[in-house]
């Protein structure tokens, strides 16, 4: 066991932060070039001409997956000691639906704004700009809406646990479905172009 | 023929591992889980204690329903160790041969490394897990060196004949070394300990 890194003491907090911004830099680098800097591509998703969305996040959470579940198998990696949030079943729907709605309406969430920024697009300055303004208003919100934020916990859920399935399983039926996901994201875009071809 | 795509190798990758997966097992077999309400339970009804003058009744007695563990350091084993004592260090308790149906004792020199490794011990579900209350120390003033001044005449006697068979000497009996060193820094090897030559870790198997 020599993983998590940062959790067995192999380095402070400070180089914690510097290797948070390396892997931040490349996460955005990645996202670019999945064309996520584009407002119009990531809208295409929620009118299924272009499901590149679905794909590349499909991709990354079975990659990311795999690497978890098998270094943790082969003793790499300490699972138990990587952070997961708590659930909050309505307080997490209602804020993931208002994440949705501004995705629609705006065209970024708030890392592909960061990416759109960074390429020197100006509405991804503006969407940038709305998301600290954004922050900035929940901040100040927070006491009025916090009984609201912290109800319905029901702790440190997982698939597995909740399901009482076995994380083998989950892994499989995870992957299954990105599998399923991928032929339908194909298909769909084949019969979508099709029909925008017809017109 | 045309070259597969690398959509289709990718798919067939992605199958592949999770097919494995199906199979692979638990990646949190290594975690262990702590019981807090086992764990002061087992407090609460003093399930995780033997005092020093029980254990050298069940010593006497040649109960050999137990395994007495030293967690101290090797050299400090090699000094002095209770008789029938086996010495496993706490990094390798997981990792030894103790079995978790076993009755286990534990001792280190005070309650404190012996404590965090019934803790561990217990979170690995071994079920009858004891600590030897005062560790060396407790062993040392209470049977070994045992204060008897106070004691009644019937107590007295049978504290010190414990204190003899383990080779010590109870404190009233000495009347200049003892009193003027507290903390015993030599310990006289017990009669049936071979101090020339320790015995390596020895496993009492019986009783299982």
């Amino acid at each position: 066991m020599n993983f998590p890194l940062f959790k067995f003491g192999f380095f402070g907090d400070e180089v914690s932060l510097v290797l948070a911004f390396v892997i931040g830099i490349g996460f955005g680098f990645a996202l670019e070039r999945a064309g996520f800097g584009n407002a119009r591509l990531l809208a295409a998703q929620f009118y299924f001409t272009d499901m590149r969305v679905l794909k590349v996040m499909f991709s990354a959470i079975v990659t990311a997956m795999f690497g978890v579940y098998f270094f943790g198998l082969f003793g790499i990696l300490d699972i138990s000691l990587i952070y997961t949030t708590d659930t909050f079943m309505l307080p997490q729907v209602i804020g993931g639906l208002i994440l949705g709605i501004g995705f629609v309406i705006g065209g970024y969430c708030p890392g592909t704004s960061a990416v759109s920024l960074a390429t020197g697009r100006i509405d991804g300055l503006v969407y940038f700009i709305g998301v600290a303004a954004g922050v900035f208003v929940f901040g100040e919100l927070f006491p009025l809406i916090e009984n609201f934020f912290v109800s319905g916990s029901m702790g440190n859920v997982s698939l597995p646990g909740y399901f009482n399935l076995s994380y083998g399983f989950v892994v499989f039926a995870v992957a299954i479905m990105a599998l399923g996901a991928f032929i339908a994201a194909e298909w769909g875009e084949k019969k979508m172009a099709k029909k925008a071809e017809g017109k | 023929m045309k070259k597969p795509k690398i959509e289709l190798i990718l798919a067939i990758l992605l199958l592949f591992f999770a097919v494995i997966a199906l199979f692979a097992g638990d990646p949190y077999s290594s975690t262990l889980k702590i019981n807090p309400m086992e764990l002061s339970l087992n407090s609460n009804k003093g399930h995780d204690k033997v005092t020093p003058t029980e254990l050298a009744e069940l010593l006497i007695a040649g109960d050999q329903e137990y395994v007495l563990v030293d967690l101290r350091a090797e050299e400090e084993y090699l000094q002095y160790f209770i008789p029938g004592a086996i010495n496993i260090s706490p990094m390798n308790l997981l990792n030894s041969d103790l079995m978790k149906n076993q009755r286990i004792i534990l001792y280190s020199s005070d309650d404190l490394e012996s404590g965090k490794s019934w803790i561990l011990l217990k979170a690995a579900k071994y079920k009858d897990v004891r600590i030897l209350s005062g560790g060396l120390d407790g062993w040392k003033n209470n049977v070994l060196y045992p204060e008897i001044q106070a004691l009644s005449e019937n107590k007295r006697s049978k504290i010190s004949q414990i204190s003899f068979h383990f080779g010590g000497q109870p404190k009233s009996d000495a009347v200049g070394s003892q009193t003027v060193s507290p903390d015993l820094p030599k310990i006289q090897a017990p009669v049936n300990v071979p101090l020339s030559k320790p015995k390596p870790a020895r496993k009492k198997r019986e009783g299982c």
